[in-house]
């Protein structure tokens, strides 16, 4: 079998093996602020932002565009799409296949195209903790030539407390075609003989940006932050963030409010920015509260789950895969911690006599804290730890 | 037998009995003081009809967490008053369950007459699944008007208690799984301004 066949077949069967229900999410951001590009004027500016993201399964689909306005005309968009597919977890290993695609338009300036495709593959240790590597091959077309481009990227989050924090570096190397050569100031390009104006040089750019960022929620307040360095021998290093919050307002409308300083894209030479704006969300395409027909299963893979009554038992899994001991409690034990069993690749199991109900329960794993099980909204007990309540139907 | 001899056995009898009033797993896993004053508040749920075993249940979980026994005798007392104001919501009709999920619901900020007309609208169905939905929508961060009306619609519909569920999971998957922006940009970044040469 030819390894595009083996995969072929293996996003199929994952594709079949997930029943999931799709989900289909959208925003519409409506805003105006401050827009302080690196070369050219700044000044106020209104911006329309729609995006939608789209999952059934092991496929995303995702769509954003971002169209500005400025006076005296000058317009800007900027729109892109992606799409990924999953395998199934083989161990604490998944591979995701991604392709990428992003355009601009400009007020009478020539826009610019990128099209890149790769794959990932991501480590989950357990505990909502997970790590990946990629590598991106593409191409992007801007101020009329092509650039050949290669993305190589690591990764790592988890949940510390309330907070998502990610961590990611990703080296980006782009081959730049000039016209009219002139010796690098910098002297830091792989070319090494003299040019001569009307030449025709190709110049290896690379750069890496490290970003570190968080997203947590205080209340109704949900935060976006983002802090970064740019690091390379080509372009001046810049400090790259971002911090964005949103609070709804009602119930498909938010407040939002967005600063940062953006870098340049040096695949296609569009500037970086500082910027500031304030605007409102509305959540289209997103019917939170409409029913779905039928019930989503929750997977075999779930990082916790109760399965359904059997000889007045139910069996319980938790997924936990680092873990030397996982100890159970809740309403259905009388709070006496009870210790699961190692069950299959990374799981912990129990049978327990649960009745139909809601249920108080937490886990501790290797003898430290009591939390509320991974995949389950922690509650905060009145007594300083963490619970989760979980409906067993 | 002798009168004396008589009473002292029939102390020694009802001695047993006294003590198995009170709930063995309090006075097995919390101390002396606290599993008294806990028992307290359980008898005074017993005597005002209230359910007993929510109490207990806590009681344990605050021994199991590693509580102080004032804090666990607090938190007995106050979900004692919450079981008290979700049967004045229910009635006297409500299973120790419904009131169990109704006092979390109260909790939660939810006001009784959406507790009300959930059940008027449930009729001869338990409540304790659309209640418990109601309360983690309300958790999950859904303002409560919105997830009541939501879950009354399921109840108007008739729907069975799978349904409920599956909306909560629906929720939790879009405001988890979808809090990130598509590609990962700040929400309202304005679109950047065309290339330039170096």
């Amino acid at each position: 079998m030819t390894r595009r066949r083996g995969l072929i077949l293996c996003l199929a069967f994952s594709a079949a093996a997930t029943p999931a229900a799709a989900q289909l999410a959208g925003t519409l951001d409506v805003g105006a602020g401050t827009y302080r590009p690196d070369r050219a004027i700044p000044g106020g500016i209104a911006s329309i932002v729609p995006s939608l993201r789209y999952r059934s399964g092991p496929l995303e689909l995702s769509a954003i565009g971002v169209y500005s306005d400025a006076p005296a005309g000058r317009w800007n968009f900027q729109g892109g799409t992606a799409a990924s597919v999953r395998t199934p977890r083989l161990g604490i290993l998944q591979l995701e296949a991604m392709g990428q695609a992003e355009w601009t338009s400009h007020y009478r300036v020539r826009g610019t195209t990128m099209f890149s495709g790769g794959v990932r593959a991501y480590l989950t240790p357990g505990s909502g903790a997970r790590a990946w590597v990629g590598r991106y091959h593409g191409q992007a077309s801007s101020l009329g030539s092509r650039r050949p481009l290669q993305r190589n990227e690591f990764g790592a989050s988890a949940r510390v407390g309330a907070v998502h924090l990610e961590f990611s570096v990703a080296n980006t190397t782009v081959d730049r075609s000039l016209m009219f050569g002139s010796t690098d100031p910098r002297g830091d390009t792989l070319s090494s003989n003299p040019v001569q104006t009307g030449q025709r040089q190709v110049e290896r750019v690379a750069l890496t940006d490290a970003v570190l960022s968080g997203r947590w929620r205080i209340r109704s307040l949900d935060f976006d932050a983002s802090f970064g360095r740019r690091f390379s021998r080509f372009t001046p290093e810049t400090t790259i963030w971002g911090l964005s919050a949103s609070r709804s307002i009602g119930p498909s409308l938010a407040l939002v409010a967005a600063a940062g300083r953006a870098g340049s894209d040096p695949v296609t030479s569009v500037p970086g920015a500082r910027y500031f704006a304030l605007g409102l969300r509305l959540k289209v395409g997103s019917q939170v509260m409409a029913p779905l027909p039928a019930r989503a299963a929750a997977t075999a893979t779930a990082p916790f789950r109760i399965g359904p009554a059997v000889a007045a038992r139910r069996e319980i899994v938790i997924q936990a895969a680092d873990a030397r001991a996982v100890e159970l409690a809740g309403d259905f034990t009388d709070w006496k911690p009870v210790a699961l069993q190692p069950w299959g690749d990374d799981g912990w199991r129990a049978l327990l006599p649960i009745s139909p109900g809601l249920h108080r329960l937490a886990i501790r794993i290797d003898g430290g804290t009591w939390r509320a099980p991974p995949g389950t909204r922690p509650i905060t007990s009145e007594f300083g730890g963490e619970v989760a309540e979980v409906v067993v139907e | 037998m002798p009168l004396g001899r008589a009473l002292a056995l029939a102390l020694l009898l009802l001695i047993p009995a006294v003590a198995a009033a009170q709930d063995a797993r309090l006075t097995e896993r919390l101390d002396t003081a606290t599993a008294a004053s806990v028992q307290q508040v359980v008898d005074s749920a017993r005597r005002a009809g209230l359910p007993t075993e929510p109490l207990v249940q806590k009681a344990l979980e605050g021994g199991t967490l590693g509580a102080s026994g004032e804090r666990i005798i607090a938190a007995v007392e106050a979900l004692h008053g919450q079981l008290g104001r979700a049967r004045d919501a229910l009635g006297g009709s409500a299973s120790d369950a419904e009131l169990t999920a109704a006092a979390g619901a109260l909790r939660a900020g939810l006001p009784p007459a959406a507790l009300r007309r959930l059940q008027s609208l449930r009729t001869g169905r338990p409540l304790i699944v659309p209640i418990a939905v109601l309360t983690d929508l309300v958790a999950e961060g859904v303002p409560a008007e919105q997830a009541t009306r939501s879950v009354l619609d399921l109840a108007r519909d008739g729907r069975p208690d799978d349904e409920f569920v599956a909306l909560r999971r629906q929720v939790q998957v879009q405001r988890r799984g979808g809090a990130g922006e598509p590609m990962n940009r700040p929400p309202l970044r304005p679109a950047a301004d065309p290339p330039v040469d170096r």
